[in-house]
């Protein structure tokens, strides 16, 4: 069991990772976007509906080349997720409306478009067993497998991209100059803006790069972890808030994100697996919330430059008022 | 900074366009209504083609539903007031923090740990206290548990200024886990329900209805009042403008930021109080029925002011009820609709809002 | 722009006009066939707690526009009705608009109804999965469930086939390690403990030696709990799965694992889906919208059987042990004549919660014999809120002596946890 319980902590990890990177980077530019969690249902039902159409263009199930699939999947994944950021984008950035609203918005639209369009009617599912197949597959696919091999290598393509993004990101932003740029704009537009720093250029692209990102986390949670199972968004959106709540206890960091988002991954599941009464099941639930908080006041009250929030971190940049 | 760069000699992302963008210092109220209400009756008619199309009906019978879910009956009626009331008060537990710019998103949580202590008094003393001290334990323990909610993420932020969204936002989580872990330890057959209890119940007054409207107008305008004439309110403002100006002026910022929480964490216990304890105690995580944030929208739409608050939550509560009716007259069992139409009509008045706040100038042909 | 403001007043006003001057055109349902008189400006309404995105409400829904349709009334269908107040007032609002009968899905919605029966005696108010009905006496209130307990049962014989089919030697014997199951459940109470009792004594008819081991995830529907969970009980040696929770987080788990699954409500399409249960509500509506039209007495509880079609299982999956068909029709058989009992008392004992002093003891309810068979039980069938039995469910009709659910009240009502069968 300790291997399945890792395997799950990493599978809901990478969910968790998908939402957080996204995140992160929107939140490096100084956009605070709680609509994270429709984002991130709106890249699962294009995922889908990509999938969805490859599928059934096949002759049998059993056609499905791994390849095609995952590229289709990806591509309308993007696409959905890209374009519900782009609202987003350019409410917040163009027409410079309140953030928090904006996203809270974008949540109810999102989670709401995304059960819409996941309807079998759109997005039929008969041949999503197969198609899931081929999401999940690693290079060790054995369920009796030796634990330690499995525990690394049995993890379907997206935990692996996952995990590259991550390291991509954080490279990106600390040691190049993008990046660097990036993170001046999150923390003093005006200043960026007045050496010639294209500040609703940096922003978009942080919005709808972030988008797409986040908007995989979804498509591999249904796909993979689910066998290609959806009933509502209702589970995606609530991973959605928990990996806005990552992006702090991460510390703006994606490296770290890598080993807090399998934290929180694991705490998720840890009721399940050490069994108990109903009301200790509970308190188990609540752990991951719990510790967001402590390290919350915990770098608060140390308050290291580092570990702050984007000093502009929800406030919009109108060029007239610096 | 580099000192040495060229400043870009001309704004980059007007260059070539034939406008620009001011921004308003100070617009009608009348101006602001009308452009709100142009968004909202937008809103509307996109919804209504949406909802009609998907149904295959007439789009006007959107309006009529609309309508006749909120207005169609005495019992209608109430309801919607009942709604709007109960928002109000939401959104006033959120108002005086909104407009310290300490972004409340945990009314949800403040309002829940108000109802459970006001079940849980209920529950263990019903039988054992006459109603009337009952009801003023109840009371006096919503409130006490709303503060106490709030404050903590007051205090972290007015000492450590730790980031407020994400605190109370987690707190909300951890204010549901609290409650499910009552049930199961409390509930031992295991059905996961706790029961709807008969003692802790405010007496009537025409209806149920009647006196929680009444309680909540009241409060929306006593807090007008106090926002707007009192010296906290005075404060409350400063520090939400800027918190410099507040210093330099010898606001105490800890103090104001300590003392609006908890006057925000009362109005939430306030309203988790009412939710109780207007009909037969029930109790359930989802008790406050979201409006934690539903009360961040109607709290904005009024531009954080509590006379504007009766437009809006009153308008949210008609969309609502109304909704629920076209739902139903429509045929839709997906409830993912309401949600799409309910972003939409969002999405209308948020992009309006631009044309609140900033206005477009249109250059004159000099080239300049 | 006063000019906007004041065309946007008059926008208002006319369109208000027009809600009030219209009446809303037919709502839902199919055009009434021709035919049943009483079916005349007969109405009837459905309140869900969910809609049809869930599975659970999705099979209310499903049935009630059959039945609607069947019956040629008028519907109409509200989703997402908590079980709280709101409940009472869609209820009122219905009975407002002349609605003659209502319907609701959700255990909780219970005590709302009730309120709103009490004030509209001339409206028929059913609730399906309740428990008070019998007790509160409302002349217009009544309960309904169905045995869905003999399709458990079945499906519990499926699952025995099949264990046999992988595990059994040539006397189709089960070693005691391949003959351990578990059940993923949502909560611990008589609904759940009924569900998996009658699937357990299913699975023991095939294989007499048998365990299951339970675990509960505290919530009907939580995919990753029900996923985690199901993984737990595999990798504690169990050799078959079923659940009583609505999501795919067990099948899914199954799947990966390739262990058997039976499954609840819906045909999971997996290589390792042996059948499902699933109770039909369409029968129930029928009838009680054939008596709200008669104006006949609708029973306080009605719980429907697999004689009239309440209770069904789904299609046989790959999954299926060779034969199960024919085996499954032979109990059908027995079930509905009578001659096999799901709950003889003969088939378990009680010994472990005789022995149980926990603070969720039974121990004071429960009178056996000398090797542990049920004699007599004080099942709690009166709900009042206390959690104490008080009346004896163990009947004996010819000579089976067996413990009687659903008959004293349509919910379930067995809480025991037999010998045979661990909680974790």
């Amino acid at each position: 069991m300790l291997t399945n319980f890792l395997i799950g902590a990493i599978a809901l990890g990478v969910v968790l990772l998908y939402g957080c990177l996204g995140e992160t980077l929107m939140e490096k530019a100084g956009q605070l976007n709680l609509g994270i969690p429709g984002i991130m249902c709106m890249g699962t039902a294009g995922g889908c509906f990509g999938a969805a159409q490859y599928m059934n263009g096949l002759a049998a199930a059993e056609d499905a080349a791994w390849l095609p699939l995952i590229l289709i999947s990806i591509c309308f994944s993007i696409l959905f997720s890209v374009l519900t950021g782009l609202i987003y984008a350019f409410l917040t950035v163009t027409l410079r409306c309140n953030q928090n609203i904006t996203g809270l918005a974008i949540t109810t639209f999102g989670t709401g478009l995304s059960q819409f369009i996941m309807d079998p009617v759109y997005v039929p599912r008969d041949r999503f067993g197969a198609a899931s197949a081929l999401f999940a597959k690693g290079f060790v696919n054995d369920p009796d497998a030796n634990g330690v091999l499995r525990i690394f290598f049995s993890h379907g393509v997206f935990v692996y991209l996952a995990i590259a993004l991550a390291v991509l990101f954080a490279y990106v932003l600390k040691r190049t100059r993008l990046g660097l740029h990036l993170s001046a704009v999150g923390e003093s537009p005006a200043v960026a803006d007045a050496v010639g720093i294209n500040v609703t250029a940096y922003k978009y692209g942080a919005i709808l790069i972030g988008s797409a990102v986040a908007g995989f986390g979804g498509l591999f949670y249904t796909m993979d972890y689910l066998k290609g199972s959806w009933e509502n968004a209702s589970t995606i959106e609530a991973f959605g808030w928990l990996a806005i709540a990552l992006v702090i206890f991460t510390l703006w960091r994606p490296n770290l994100s890598i080993f807090g988002s399998i934290l929180f991954g694991a705490l998720l599941i840890a009721a399940f697996v050490l069994g108990g009464s109903s009301s200790q099941k509970e308190l188990l639930k609540l752990l991951p919330y719990v510790i967001t908080v402590l390290v919350l006041v915990f770098t608060s009250i140390r308050n290291k430059k580092e570990n702050q929030p984007p000093a502009h971190l929800g406030l919009n940049y109108f060029r007239e008022e610096r | 900074m580099e000192q040495n760069k060229e400043p870009v000699s001309a704004p980059k992302q007007h260059r070539g366009l034939p406008f620009h963008i001011i921004k308003r210092v100070n617009i009608p109220i009348w101006k602001k209504i009308t452009i709100y209400a142009v968004a909202i009756v937008g809103g509307l008619l996109l919804s209504s083609l949406i909802c009609a199309g998907l149904a295959g009906k007439n789009p006007l019978d959107y309006f009529t539903y609309l309508f006749k879910g909120a207005f169609g009956t005495e019992r209608k009626i109430w309801l919607m007031l009942l709604d709007a009331a109960l928002l109000l008060g939401a959104s006033m537990a959120l108002i005086p923090a909104f407009k310290m710019r300490f972004w409340n998103l945990g009314g949800n949580g403040q309002m829940l740990v108000a109802c459970l202590s006001a079940y849980s008094l209920s529950y263990f003393l019903g039988d054992k206290v006459p109603e009337w001290l009952l009801i003023l334990l109840m009371f006096a323990c919503s409130i006490l548990s709303g503060i106490v909610w709030s404050l903590i993420p007051a205090l972290f932020k007015a000492f450590f200024n730790t980031n407020e969204t994400l605190f109370t936002l987690m707190m909300n989580y951890i204010a549901t886990g609290i409650v499910l872990y009552c049930r199961a330890s409390w509930i031992t057959s295991g059905s996961a329900q706790f029961p709807t209890l008969t003692k802790g119940t405010l007496p009537e007054i025409y209806n149920n209805m009647l006196p929680t409207v009444a309680i909540f107008v009241l409060l929306t305008l006593f807090m007008f009042v106090y926002l707007k004439y009192s010296k906290h309110g005075y404060e409350i403002s400063v520090v939400g403008e800027s918190v410099n100006t507040a210093k330099y002026i010898g606001i105490n910022v800890k103090k104001v930021i300590i003392r609006t929480m908890i006057l925000s964490g009362a109005i939430a216990g306030l309203v988790g109080f009412i939710l109780i304890a207007r009909t037969g105690p029930g109790l359930s995580s989802d008790t406050p029925n979201n409006m934690g944030f539903t009360a961040i929208m109607t709290s904005w739409l009024a531009n954080f002011s509590p006379l504007l608050l009766f437009l809006s939550c009153f308008f949210i509560s008609f969309i609502t009820r109304g909704m629920s009716q076209v739902q139903q007259g429509f045929g839709l069992t997906n409830n993912s609709i309401i949600s799409i139409v309910t972003g939409l009509i969002y999405f209308c008045v948020i992009a309006c809002s631009f044309f609140i706040n900033y206005k477009i100038v249109f250059r004159k042909k000099e080239g300049k | 722009m006063k000019k906007i403001l004041s065309l946007f007043l008059t926008l208002v006003m006319i369109f208000a006009l027009v809600a009030c001057g219209q009446t809303a055109t037919n709502e839902t349902g199919a055009p009434k066939p021709a035919g049943n008189a009483d079916s005349e400006g007969f109405k009837a309404a459905l309140i869900c707690l969910h809609g049809e995105n869930s599975t659970y409400d999705k099979n209310f829904i499903d049935a009630f526009k059959v039945a609607c349709d069947n019956k040629g009334v008028e519907y109409t269908i509200v989703t997402d009705i908590p079980e709280g107040e709101e409940c009472y007032n869609k209820a009122a609002e219905f009975a407002d608009d002349g609605y003659n009968i209502i319907f609701a899905d959700s255990f909780g919605h219970e005590e709302y109804m009730m309120k709103a029966a009490k004030e509209f005696p001339d409206v028929q108010f059913c609730h399906s999965t309740g428990t008070q009905a019998h007790t509160a006496k409302v002349a217009n209130f009544q309960d309904a469930f169905a045995s869905i307990y003999e399709g458990r049962f079945l499906a519990g014989v499926a699952a025995g086939l099949k264990l046999v089919e992988l595990y059994g030697d040539e006397s189709k014997a089960v070693s005691d390690e391949n003959a351990k199951i578990g059940y993923v459940g949502a909560f611990p109470y008589a609904e759940v403990i009924s569900g998996y009792t009658s699937f357990y004594l299913g699975v023991k008819s095939i294989v007499p030696n048998a365990t299951m081991e339970v675990q509960y995830t505290n919530s009907w529907y939580d995919e990753t709990a029900e996923k985690t969970t199901a993984q737990a009980l595999i990798a504690d040696g169990c050799k078959l799965i079923s659940q009583h929770a609505d999501s795919m987080g067990s099948p899914t788990a199954c799947d990966e694992a390739n262990i058997p699954n039976v499954s609840y409500n819906g045909v999971t399409s997996k290589d390792t889906f042996v059948v499902a249960s699933r109770i039909n509500w369409a029968p129930y509506f029928e009838y009680a919208i054939e008596c709200a039209m008669k104006g006949e007495n609708i029973p306080d509880d009605w719980t429907g059987t697999m004689v009239t079609e309440s209770v069904l299982l789904t299609e046989l999956g790959d999954c299926a042990a060779e034969g199960t068909a024919e085996k499954l029709e032979s109990v059908k058989a027995e079930l509905e004549a009578g001659t096999v009992k799901v709950f003889d008392c003969a088939t378990f004992t009680v010994k472990e919660a005789l022995a149980d002093t926990s603070d969720f003891s039974k121990a004071a309810f429960i009178t056996a014999d000398d090797e542990g068979h049920l004699t007599a039980y004080k099942a709690d069938v009166d709900d009042d809120g206390t959690f104490v039995g008080e009346t004896n469910v163990i009947k004996t009709e010819g000579d089976i002596t067996y413990f009687a659910e659903s008959e004293f009240r349509s919910a379930p009502y067995f809480d025991i946890i037999i010998d045979g069968i661990t909680i974790k």
